[in-house]
């Protein structure tokens, strides 16, 4: 953010002891955007917001690298005869190589570096506190210190992207992850070190929810962010560490040899499968699940309609997550783990359908009879509604065992789950950001482009995937550099397709940084909110409300009155700040 | 139950047919038509899903679309009855789908007594059949499969040309089976993980250093299909293909492992080497053009001066018979300098290290 | 909300950002000097911080739980190794060091009891044995370590399998040696050879009395003289176990290394942790008022002390 944009509350703010007392005071203080102006005042902040943001332009900054591997790998894969990979390596071997690094280095930066911060570290830093009335998170020491452990994660990232990459895929399987002389050590010690980031994140979510509620907020009066932001806490602390022991043997194998994943010391490969399953299904959720708690602030608020079965939604994220805990088997049909033990994780995969359905339909009826708002915001909702469907759907196909032995391993999984990563995950976080963005940065974005990107990210992103579903249950294997000429229309429309995609994030990115610079000023209830983000500025003072805010409903949604000329919505009866 | 099947059968149409459908590759083994069936069962409930979730989303998007500001028509938030219909229906179907896929899955895991085994040894980046009755190992020839794909691609062979260089590649090579019979496959890996996939046949199973895994088929259809590695193995992935022979009847798959079995040991032994290079798969890591691989090329190597490490200790030989024959029988003994040590131990006989010398020493000096 | 309020608000909050900590000399406003400015109150604070506490040791018990996983994994597919290793494990130091740990685990709750009391000097002084037992395990673990390393015993590829084979030959040498020089060779040859027990596992437990009633005791092996090379890798015979080693024995030591590597870690974690409550006593900025940072201190420190309890049967007393 430039610090020095013209901002109405800005030339109040350069000294912050110039507050005056005036009655519209609610609305004149600085802003925590304008409070303080030096580089170092963000750098060891402990405001909550600027740590969130700090968070945001790091995740997307990621998301644009990950992206740009993703397009490499597309654009590698027009062709079954090696096309762009000649350009950086002249021998054979080597450009398969370097495809192998490609899609590594993409699945592990939009798995660790962008969608697992993204919506809890990123959206949820910010709105979290907000969302609770509280002034910060519980540690705010501990929450700087995890951005900038996430920071030297990446570093490590960037570091392995100059000094050999890594091409072991981006789970890491042993024995190919001990025996390849690509930089796998670094790359998983920056694995580690996003995973303590991700810990911490979690511990100061749980502690924050439980303990920092104002007066008059039960849990069945949260908005179902938390309940989301909730869950998905409990999974990063239960189930990171597991990862991280996972990676340090990992590490002492490849250095040492300690013989636990070597199969001639008498250890065995398919443990290091379980421990890293055991972490990254429920990872999977840790990207799903605060993903819909955004989902259903979207849904409810654009639709200007009470959420539908609060309870069911709220005890379905928890559901999820507790279930998360025993299906990581899923992921090993295939592997010679034992019949009985395929037979069980199986069985409970299903269960973790139900409460998903009930979400959506949740969702669902939540629009009946509503007034719907069909702005950039709705249609982010909308195409996750439909995405994540599809996404789960076809998760059924590979939990149930039969199909699952055709298809695992093969481009019908890439699918699957770019669907729940990419078409679900990440466009409920892109829709978060469009949601927040004026609460974050005092500005509006133009809903001209943003319809326009939203729907040309929808297309181009059904149209790269698709062709997958179909060439992956016809047999095309997944991390292929070059396969049979029968599947090669469907790649054709599959690097098309991402080029679209490409296309709109470009032009969200544009208009977004446009609005920075020129965008109208956000009022502070720009889209007919009740939970007490929308009961402060836009953007928030630095202690997120001036006085003591005391709980609302968070889905009593039809008390506004919308002023067309400000684009405010302001409540007839005053809830909110005392 | 007996209601439920038949309904199922009724919706996978396409089950019976035999090329490959829109969906699915061609049924050709005994467990196609299960695997179909619980794919079309699965589908056809995912659709119905899929268009009832998207036909409500485009009605109450438009039915509901509102200009900014107005009132929402309820504020209803709650009914039991759905909720439970919503729960419930799930429920059932989701225990349906995994009731379907357990029975499938039970099938595929249990080989009949009476199957004929064959070993499928996967290594970087090769296949290597073991047939049971006359003990005779056949390579999966991958280089030559993407040989002749590559010449398709870009022209030099025509369909004809190249469905005529397969058949002369698959007199020796490849997985050969009889129709209508159990095959068992035990399948191993020599170095990483690495899986068997024939997906005209619906089966896979991943190859684990250290273990032995099985899986097992009866192919129902005389003809040629693809064989291929499913799980990341590095470099090769894409590129260890072989191909499944289904023979019409016993006899035939019989006639062809006696001759299988044999090389055609007329020929010349710098010939038989260069077989040997590319069937045991020294031709993933040695090149003959000066190109570096995984390990040294041959071009130039016999004669040649090589530094190398043994048990850590720098030395120095010339490339001659002895030290060709040590490095294939003990591959980390002597680890030359440059290269990682990760040349496999392969089992080559004693005729085939003498071919492989004569054929390195052919590459001249 | 008045303006008065408002203002006194935001400049607490300036201030304690500012400083990048709320560091304790704000008194102006009646608040408690321990509190943090976005808590509400002590309780609230101190509450946020023993949960936050007992969630973080969660996720360590995760981490162990990773390295118990490996052991029992391997422990169920290989348990003759165990039975093998663990003679290698000086049960003395073992039980030593659980001693220490025990004791100062008492220690520390009698420095939260004074913390909770407000006693400086006490706290002080309880802080300090505390730290002097840490120190005492790590001292006994180092002469462990070092008695491994010195025998190569390593974790992994670079165990060093010369030793133990050096000293199995010489034990069997010695053996030999001391069966003939009891057998009476006047005696027909029969009665003194010695049979293996048909063992149905791997518990094998040396030479049997021979047929014939003439009991051969097992020769007693006595400490044999170590080489003059001090660093010759050497094993003493006669501590060698009395099981036959089984294959892959190294990774015994892979595991032991593991788990008793990180618990060590964590011991000097603690030690570190003990050496900064110090420094808050002395600098008052713990007192009976706010004592959570001892409080806290001390749940970690038990948590070690707890990993370690589970260690010394599982490594040391595998029979
Ligand atoms: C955000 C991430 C995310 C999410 C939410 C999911 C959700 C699900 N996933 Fe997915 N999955 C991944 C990410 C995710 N997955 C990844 C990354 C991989 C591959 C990793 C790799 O190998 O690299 C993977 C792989 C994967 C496999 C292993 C495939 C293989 O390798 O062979 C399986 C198998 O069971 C599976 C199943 C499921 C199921 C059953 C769900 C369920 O949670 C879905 C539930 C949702 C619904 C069911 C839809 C809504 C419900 C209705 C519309 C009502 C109708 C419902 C019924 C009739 C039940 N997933
Ligand atoms: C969140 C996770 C995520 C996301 C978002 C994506 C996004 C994409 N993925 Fe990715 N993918 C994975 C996770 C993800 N992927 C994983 C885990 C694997 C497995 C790796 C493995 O096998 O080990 C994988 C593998 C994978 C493969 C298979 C490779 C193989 O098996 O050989 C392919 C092939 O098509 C692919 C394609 C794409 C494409 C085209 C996108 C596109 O959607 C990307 C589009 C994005 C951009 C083009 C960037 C634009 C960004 C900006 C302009 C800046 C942003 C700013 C704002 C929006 C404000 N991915
Ligand atoms: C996975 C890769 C791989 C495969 C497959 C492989 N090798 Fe090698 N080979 C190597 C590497 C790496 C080296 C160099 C390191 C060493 O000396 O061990 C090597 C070295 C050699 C050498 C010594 C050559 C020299 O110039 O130093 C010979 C001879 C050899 N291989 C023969 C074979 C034969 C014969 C086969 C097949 C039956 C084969 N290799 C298969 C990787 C491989
Ligand atoms: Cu072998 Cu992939
Ligand atoms: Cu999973």
């Amino acid at each position: 953010m430039n610090p020095n944009e013209p901002n109405a509350a800005g030339s109040e703010a350069a000294n912050a002891e110039a507050v005056t007392s005036a009655p519209v005071a609610v609305e004149s203080g600085p802003s925590y955007l304008t409070v303080t102006k030096t580089i170092s005042s963000w750098a060891f902040t402990l405001d909550h917001k600027r740590i969130g943001l700090m968070y945001l332009v790091g995740v997307l900054g990621m998301f644009l690298l990950g992206g740009v591997f993703a397009l490499l790998v597309r654009t590698e894969l027009f062709s079954p005869i090696p096309l762009i990979t000649p350009l950086f390596a002249a021998d054979p071997g080597a450009q398969a190589d370097l495809y192998n690094q490609w899609f590594t280095t993409h699945g592990a930066i939009m798995v660790f570096l962008v969608i697992i911060p993204g919506v809890p570290a990123a959206l949820g830093n910010f709105v979290l506190p907000l969302l609770l009335g509280a002034k910060d998170v519980a540690f705010p020491r501990l929450n700087l210190g995890s951005f900038y452990l996430w920071i030297c994660g990446a570093a490590f990232f960037v570091y392995v992207l100059f000094n050999g990459g890594v091409d072991t895929g981006w789970t890491f399987y042993t024995p190919y992850s001990t025996d390849t002389s690509t930089a796998v050590i670094p790359a998983v010690v920056g694995v580690f070190i996003l995973g303590f980031s991700s810990i911490f994140t979690g511990l100061n979510f749980i502690v924050t929810i439980h303990k920092m509620r104002p007066k008059g907020m039960t849990w069945f009066n949260m908005p179902l962010f938390l309940w989301g932001a909730y869950s998905t806490a409990v999974i990063q602390v239960l189930a990171t560490p597991v990862l991280g022991i996972t990676l340090l043997l990992l590490i002492l194998e490849r250095t040492l040899g300690i013989g636990i994943f070597d199969a001639s010391s008498g250890g065995d490969p398919v443990l290091y499968q379980h421990f890293f399953w055991f972490y990254s299904h429920p990872a999977v959720y840790i990207m799903i699940i605060p993903a819909m708690g955004v989902i259903s602030e979207i849904i409810s608020v654009h639709s200007h309609k009470r959420i539908f079965g609060y309870r069911y939604i709220a005890y379905s994220s928890v559901a999820i997550a507790i279930f998360s805990f025993i299906v990581w088997g899923h992921h090993m049909f295939t592997s010679g783990q034992s019949t009985t033990m395929n037979i069980i994780f199986s069985g409970i995969t299903f269960s973790v359908g139900i409460p998903s359905a009930i979400k959506v339909f949740n969702w669902i009826a939540t629009m009946y009879k509503g007034s719907l708002t069909l702005n950039t915001t709705m249609l982010y909702g909308l195409s996750f509604i439909f995405l994540f469907t599809i996404g789960g759907l076809t998760g059924l196909f590979l939990g149930v065992l039969s199909i699952d032995t055709h298809l695992h391993d093969t481009y019908f999984v890439v699918a699957h789950f770019h669907y729940v990563m990419m078409g679900s995950g990440l466009i409920a976080f892109i829709g978060g950001l469009h949601h927040w963005w004026p609460k974050m940065t005092g500005k509006m974005f133009s809903e001209f482009w943003g319809r326009i990107a939203c729907t040309l990210v929808f297309i181009g992103f059904n149209l790269t995937f698709i062709p997958q579903f179909v060439m992956g249950s016809l047999g095309m294997p997944r991390r292929y550099y070059t396969y049979q000429d029968k599947f090669e229309i469907y790649h054709q429309l599959s690097t098309i397709g991402a080029y679209v995609m490409a296309l709109g994030f470009f032009m969200t990115a544009f208009y977004l940084l446009q609005s920075l610079a020129s965008g109208k000023k956000a009022p502070t209830n720009p889209w007919g909110g009740n939970s007490l983000e929308w009961h402060t500025p836009s953007p928030p003072p630095l202690e997120n409300f001036h006085g003591v805010p005391s709980a609302t409903d968070p889905y009593e949604l039809d008390h506004f009155d919308y002023d067309p000329v400000t684009g405010n919505y302001s409540s007839r009866t005053s809830t909110g700040t005392a | 139950m007996q209601l439920l099947n038949s309904l199922i059968s009724h919706m996978t149409p396409l089950a019976t047919q035999t090329g490959p459908s829109f969906w699915l590759p061609a049924p050709v083994s005994n467990f196609a038509d299960t695997v179909d069936g619980d794919f079309y069962f699965v589908y056809w409930v995912s659709i119905f899903f899929l268009v009832l979730i998207t036909a409500l989303l485009v009605i109450f998007m438009m039915k509901f679309k509102a200009p900014e500001g107005q009132k929402a028509k309820s504020q209803n938030d709650h009914n039991i009855i759905l909720e439970i219909a919503w729960t419930g229906i799930p429920v059932v179907l989701s225990f349906m789908m995994f009731w379907y896929g357990y029975k499938g899955y039970v099938a595929m895991a249990t080989p009949p007594s009476n199957a004929m085994t064959i070993t499928a040894e996967a290594s970087r980046w090769f296949w290597n059949f073991t047939y049971p009755t006359n003990g005779a190992s056949v390579p999966g020839a991958s280089e030559d499969f993407n040989e002749i794909r590559m010449g398709l691609r870009d022209g030099s062979l025509t369909p004809e040309q190249a469905k005529e260089r397969e058949n002369i590649v698959l007199e020796k090579a490849g997985l050969h089976v009889p129709v209508n019979t159990p095959v068992r496959i035990k399948v191993l890996a020599t170095d990483v993980l690495h899986a068997f996939y024939i997906p005209d046949f619906r089966v896979k199973k991943d190859c684990v250093p250290g273990r032995i895994g099985e899986l097992w088929f009866e192919a129902t259809e005389p003809g040629t299909y693809d064989l291929v590695c499913a799980e990341y193995c590095g470099q090769g992935h894409s590129l260890m293909h072989s191909k499944v022979v289904v023979h019409e009847n016993q006899e035939s798959f019989e006639k062809w492992l006696a001759v299988a079995a044999s090389y055609d040991e007329t020929l010349p032994f710098a010939e038989l080497g260069e077989i040997v290079w590319k069937r045991k798969g020294c031709v993933s890591c040695h090149s003959l053009d000066g190109g570096n691989k995984v390990g040294p090329t041959w071009l130039g190597a016999f004669g040649s001066e090589r530094q190398y490490t043994e048990n850590d200790v720098a030395g120095s030989t010339i490339v001659d018979e002895a030290y060709i024959e040590e490095s294939i029988r003990y591959p980390m003994k002597k680890i030359a300098a440059g290269y990682p040590g990760q040349m496999p131990v392969v089992k080559l006989t004693d005729k085939e290290i003498l071919w492989v010398t004569e054929f390195i020493k052919s590459l001249g000096k | 909300m008045s303006g008065d309020a408002h203002q006194e608000n935001t400049e607490g909050a300036a201030a304690a950002h500012e400083g990048g900590h709320g560091d304790g000399h704000d008194h102006g406003h009646g608040h408690s000097p321990f509190l943090a400015h976005h808590f509400d109150s002590l309780q609230q604070q101190f509450e946020a911080g023993k949960l936050g506490m007992w969630l973080f040791l969660a996720t360590e018990v995760l981490l162990f739980g990773g390295l118990f996983c490996f052991y029992t994994v391997y422990k169920a597919n290989h348990p003759d190794l165990f039975e093998w290793g663990h003679h290698f494990l000086d049960k003395r130091w073992g039980a030593t060091n659980t001693m220490v740990l025990l004791f100062s685990s008492l220690t520390m709750a009698m420095a939260v009891r004074e913390a909770q009391l407000g006693r400086k000097n006490r706290i002080l002084f309880y802080l300090i044995v505390t730290f002097l037992c840490g120190m005492g395990f790590m001292g006994i673990k180092y002469i462990e370590y070092s008695k491994k390393f010195h025998e190569g015993l390593y974790p992994g590829k670079a165990f060093s399998y010369a030793t133990v084979d050096g000293a199995e030959a010489e034990r069997k040498k010695i053996e030999e040696e001391s069966l003939m020089s009891l057998v009476d060779t006047s005696l027909p040859e029969a009665k003194a050879v010695t049979i293996k027990p048909k063992a149905k596992t791997a518990r094998e437990k040396g030479p049997a009395v021979a047929p014939g009633g003439l009991a051969i005791e097992k020769p007693k092996l006595t400490e044999g003289e170590h080489p003059d090379d001090p660093n010759e890798l050497f094993i003493d015979p006669s501590h060698l176990p009395p099981v036959e080693r089984p294959e892959n024995a190294h990774v015994f030591f892979s595991i032991y290394f593991c788990l008793t590597g990180l618990h060590g870690i964590h011991v000097l974690v603690g030690m570190g942790v003990m050496v900064w409550l110090m420094v808050l006593v002395m600098k008052n900025k713990v007192g009976s008022e706010f004592f959570t940072p001892v409080d806290l201190g001390g749940l970690y420190w038990h948590l070690v002390d707890l990993i370690w309890i589970y260690l010394f049967p599982l490594l040391y007393l595998v029979e």
